[in-house]
């Protein structure tokens, strides 16, 4: 057996349909699910980027009132099924109707109890330290304003839990996202380009600088070139910021949840 | 004006005619692909010489044909006298003008809403022999269609689709004969390998690929285990017409990941079995991964080669399994010569010298996750390899990927997932692929072409001594098959699910390759 991904919208049993509508927490019937064993899948197969609680850490929370890419009980299940293309949402196909099922389950649970996150911290201070002291609009976006050069952060605090966002301002080496690598590119004639890696294949680079300028190079005509996945470009802030100003900056990322 | 018949006569071509002797003897008109692998042999090598490292660099897309689909588009066309047939995803059999890409008829059968197929609805090309065109379907129906006008000359049952089975692979067609193998290892089916009479679709012979009740083999599972011990055989076999011998790869025990309820080698799951063509009778079987617990699969496209091993001119069949090993059989007795790793490995410590893997205890799936190389996906796939008899290598589509398998309870539902665990992916791992050329007889790697992910496409040798694939990010490109130096590439704008050919119209040499949803077919200009 092989795996195709991409396939399984249009395979999703009804069943599974089915059994995800009654099992929405908002549904009037109660739940017909056996949470130990939903949990129990949960834990292995969402929890390693999900977090354990389902709170966000590498992935996004699920334990929020409303996924982005899962309005419905179908489309949940199609994306635990076969993976979202474009992200790191690996497929889970092998987890079967009855294993999709409970996992979705769950993950409406999840939804179904969330809290808004309590963070500490000042929203209005850490949205001046964005703007001011922090620089931050320098190379992030959020709505139509900043430079687009780092990750979008209009719905940052959607997608992020306040501690995966305090870890990536203090330890930004930690995990470089796959669009933003750091490349140094040297051309036969020695032109040299340093910036971010947007798309690579074999044959092929693209590369942004920082000042917002885009190279598109054959590898064949570079002399040099090296990527550095385990080093971002993003300064680490533990020492620009004080304690206080961390957690003010937090909480407004936080917030920001692409509802401008 | 008056009528011109030789200009007239130009596009002219007459629907195909394609005996059994034509396809034995594919190599008199290297300008067609008669069959699956173009050759009996399994070799995926095309004797076209026109394209060459010397020109490559003038290959151009000439034509793209279109499918109206979202399914991946898996398809190797066959290629007969100026008109290519193909499969369309989901159950689509087309001919289209090998010259322009236009297309000629299409034979559509709506697929039932209620289909279970684990990987994709996917099929990976048609049959022809004599006027007729042979496809299998989703729910597990064999298809005899008309080559001239696509007309539905037959339609049989193979099997039950509502447990599990499937057809998805490109039928085999021989003398007066059709072999399909069956699909749907995930959901507990019980394989086969059946033969049909090509003019009317009765059954000939149905080879079990696990051995039912007092047969041999059986003892190799406890219990009832082997009535959905799965052993399915979803990718196209070889066939040596001078000892009419059928070759075929046969796929995973069920339930995948947890054998607990399958103690023994569950024969004949992940293994070759060589069959008697007219009977459908075992000759004998080679099992690389018994009991397997990780989905390894053998159903890998064996390719049939002579050389000389130990010492002795031989018959062989050689396999790169999934399982991330090269095997070397002698194909006439199925002794076991040699085994040699290609690509990372953790499931087991190595082979032994009766061609046994001593598998590694600490690697088996648990409840909590065991790391292991290669992933389900492989070491390579259902893609095909190719074999150059120019070069004597053998050149491999490798991915090189782990992830973490999992065993869970696996309860049997008629139509359900029956697979016992999982897989999750490394997160943020950094995953490789290659193209790596080995020696045939010894396995020792002659060179490797780095390729930036772990790729889903078969390569195709040529005699103008190129070796085309594609790879994840939509490269398709030409490497030097002696060197391994790459000479030209093109971007085709999406994943590339595939296997490459060739073919000639006109005498101009086309290469042949499915990326997306989408066939592109090149040439020199």
């Amino acid at each position: 057996m092989y795996y195709n991904a991409n396939r399984f919208a249009m395979l999703l049993p009804l069943p599974v349909l089915m059994f995800l509508s009654q099992a929405n927490p908002a549904a009037t019937a109660p739940p017909r699910i056996d949470l130990v064993r939903a949990k129990h899948v949960f834990d292995i197969s969402c929890a390693g980027c999900h977090g354990p609680e389902g709170r966000g850490g590498k992935g996004p929370s699920l334990a929020v009132a409303k996924l982005r890419h899962a309005g419905t009980d179908e489309e949940l299940g199609q994306i635990i099924l076969s993976g979202l293309p474009g992200t790191e949402m690996p497929p889970s196909w092998y987890l079967g109707v009855e294993g999709v099922t409970l996992a979705a389950a769950y993950v409406r649970m999840l939804g179904a109890n969330a809290t808004p996150p309590q963070v500490a911290g000042d929203v209005g201070k850490g949205k001046q330290l964005f703007r001011g002291k922090g620089a931050c609009a320098g190379c992030h976006t959020i709505g139509a304003e900043g430079h687009a050069f780092g990750p979008d952060l209009s719905d940052i605090g959607a997608r992020r839990s306040a501690a995966g966002l305090r870890e990536s301002l203090i330890h930004p080496n930690a995990e470089v996202a796959e669009g933003f690598v750091p490349v140094d590119a040297v051309t036969q004639r020695g032109e040299k380009v340093s910036g971010i890696r947007l798309n690579e294949d074999n044959f092929t680079i693209q590369i942004l600088d920082a000042s917002g300028r885009f190279y598109s190079f054959r590898k064949a005509a570079l002399s040099q070139l090296k990527e550095h996945p385990t080093e971002s470009v993003m300064p680490s802030y533990a020492k620009i910021f004080s304690e206080g100003e961390l957690r003010d900056l937090v909480a407004y990322l936080s917030s920001l949840r692409g509802e401008q | 004006m008056r009528f011109s018949l030789t200009a007239a006569c130009v596009a002219v071509v007459l629907p195909a005619q394609v005996p059994y002797t034509r396809i034995v003897n594919a190599n008199k008109e290297p300008q067609n692909w008669l069959t699956y692998s173009r050759t009996y042999d399994g070799q995926r090598y095309s004797p076209l010489a026109q394209i060459t490292p010397a020109n490559v660099a003038r290959l151009k897309p000439l034509w793209t044909y279109q499918i109206e689909q979202m399914d991946h588009f898996e398809t190797t066309p066959i290629a007969v006298d100026g008109i290519l047939y193909i499969t369309e995803p989901p159950d689509a059999v087309s001919a289209v003008d090998a010259r322009s890409g236009r297309r000629l008829w299409r034979y559509v059968r709506p697929v039932p809403a209620d289909i279970q197929v684990c990987c994709g609805r996917v099929n990976r090309g048609v049959a022809i022999l004599d006027n007729t065109v042979y496809a299998g379907t989703l729910d597990a129906h064999l298809l005899a269609i008309n080559a001239g006008n696509g007309a539905l000359q037959w339609d049989i049952p193979v099997a039950d689709y509502k447990s599990g089975h499937s057809l998805t692979g490109a039928p085999l067609a021989i003398d007066g004969k059709v072999i399909v193998g069956i699909a749907g290892g995930e959901y507990g089916i019980r394989g086969f390998i059946d033969a049909y009479d090509a003019k009317s679709g009765k059954q000939l012979w149905r080879f079990w690929t696990v051995p039912g009740s007092g047969q041999p083999g059986n003892q190799t599972w406890t219990g009832d285990s082997w009535t959905k011990g799965g052993a399915p055989a979803w990718v196209t076999g070889a066939y040596d017409p001078d000892s009419n011998v059928l070759y075929w790869g046969t796929g995973n025990p069920g339930p995948d990941w947890n054998p607990d309820g399958r103690v023994g080698d569950n024969l004949y799951s992940c293994s070759l079995v060589a069959l008697d063509a007219n009977t459908g009778q075992l000759k004998w079987h080679f099992q690389f991964t018994p009991h397997d617990s990780h989905d390894y699969d053998s159903t890998n496209v064996p390719m049939l080669v002579n050389g000389i091993v130990r010492g002795q001119p031989r018959k062989l069949l050689a396999l790169a399994n999934r399982n991330a090993f090269y095997y070397l059989l002698d194909r006439t007795t199925g002794e076991f010569l040699s085994a040699k790793p290609y690509a990372k490995f953790t499931w087991t410590k190595g082979i032994d010298d009766s061609g046994r893997p001593q598998v590694d205890a600490s690697m088996e799936p648990s409840e909590n996750g065991v790391l292991v190389w290669p992933s389900l996906y492989g070491a390579t796939n259902w893609f095909s390899p190719s074999y150059s008899p120019a070069t004597k290598l053998v050149y491999i589509s490798v991915r090189e990927q782990s992830s973490y398998f999992y065993k869970t309870e696996a309860e049997y539902q008629k139509g359900a997932m029956f697979t016992g665990g999982g897989e999750r992916p490394v997160g943020g791992a950094k995953t490789s692929g290659a193209v790596r050329a080995l020696d045939a007889l010894t396995g020792n790697m002659k060179w490797e072409f780095k390729l930036q992910s772990p790729p889903w496409s078969g390569l195709l040798s040529t005699a103008g001594g190129l070796v085309f694939g594609g790879s994840m990010e939509g490269n398709f490109y030409a490497l030097d098959a002696i060197s391994g130096k790459p000479l030209w590439d093109y971007q085709t704008g999406a994943e590339m699910y595939s296997n490459v050919m060739s073919f000639a119209v006109d005498g101009q040499q086309r290469i042949a390759v499915t990326s997306g949803h989408a066939l592109f077919v090149f040439g020199l200009q």
